[in-house]
């Protein structure tokens, strides 16, 4: 049993965050459910509904949202700007290294997730680290909708 | 969670450094299971402690500059303050019953001096 949350000990400021989102199109979301009460669910559809192109990562899935969902990272054709985790904290360091593999700009680790030894690997390899932050709020509070 | 006052970083000072007796911060994050699973424990505990020492509460995503200050890596951290002192730190969900009898032994200790840990 889990008996602690990690927290980041950095993380990107309000002005980076605000950077990255302004600067992003396709977000691979690790971990999406299609099920819509699901907090994946909601927030790939906002993400979808302000003009980010979307990737579903699922192994279970094969199309979400309208979009075919793809099995692991390595296995997403294209280039991809943020990879959102929705995911528990082992899964994180794999992902880590698939979103470094495939040159992807930054890792994302949804609110309530941290792992900052994961997050030192990808801002070593040049990556930009969110953690314990919704992609959706951050939005809506650096850009409304 | 009747027992246990919900605190912020304007009053942490004068209801955790400047307060009589001791006191007992839950620092927290509202999306963490633990944290989830040890609130009604700590409820319990702090009507059994009443009048022996005070349960208080901090989200550390609204209080960021406490958790940078008191070294919060993982939550729940539960520590136990004194004379604006660290007595005691917990990481992760504690064990009640140690908690407990820690809180009894202070009690029967009277006011000592604090040991920093920090």
């Amino acid at each position: 049993m889990k008996t602690a949350c990690e927290l980041p000990l950095t993380n990107a400021t309000p002005d980076e965050i605000r950077q990255l989102l302004a600067t992003s199109r396709t977000v691979a979301v690790i971990g999406l459910s299609d099920k819509p009460e699901r907090d994946s669910f909601r927030v790939a559809r906002y993400l979808k509904e302000h003009g980010f192109r979307i990737i579903p990562v699922n192994p279970n899935l094969a199309e979400v949202l309208g979009d075919r969902a793809y099995a692991s990272l390595p296995d997403v054709p294209g280039p991809v700007d943020i990879v959102d985790i929705f995911r528990k904290p082992d899964a994180v360091p794999g992902i880590v290294e698939d979103a470094i593999a495939i040159g992807a700009k930054a890792v994302w680790m949804q609110e309530g997730l941290a792992h900052n030894a994961a997050a030192d690997r990808a801002r070593a390899a040049g990556l930009q680290v969110v953690m314990s932050k919704c992609i959706m709020k951050e939005h809506r509070n650096a850009f409304g909708g | 969670m009747k027992n246990i006052i919900e605190l912020n970083e304007r009053n942490f000072e004068q209801e955790v450094l400047k307060a009589n007796g001791t006191v007992v911060v839950d620092f927290y994050a509202p999306w963490c299971g633990p944290c989830k699973m040890l609130a009604p424990l700590l409820d319990k505990l702090a009507g059994e402690c009443a009048g022996r020492a005070r349960f208080v509460k901090l989200n550390v995503d609204e209080a960021p500059h406490l958790a940078m200050r008191y070294e919060i890596t993982g939550v729940p951290t539960v520590m136990l303050f004194r004379g604006g002192l660290i007595l005691d730190t917990f990481v992760g969900l504690p064990n009640p019953r140690a908690l407990k009898a820690r809180l009894d032994e202070l009690a029967d200790a009277g006011t000592p001096a604090a040991v920093p840990t920090h």
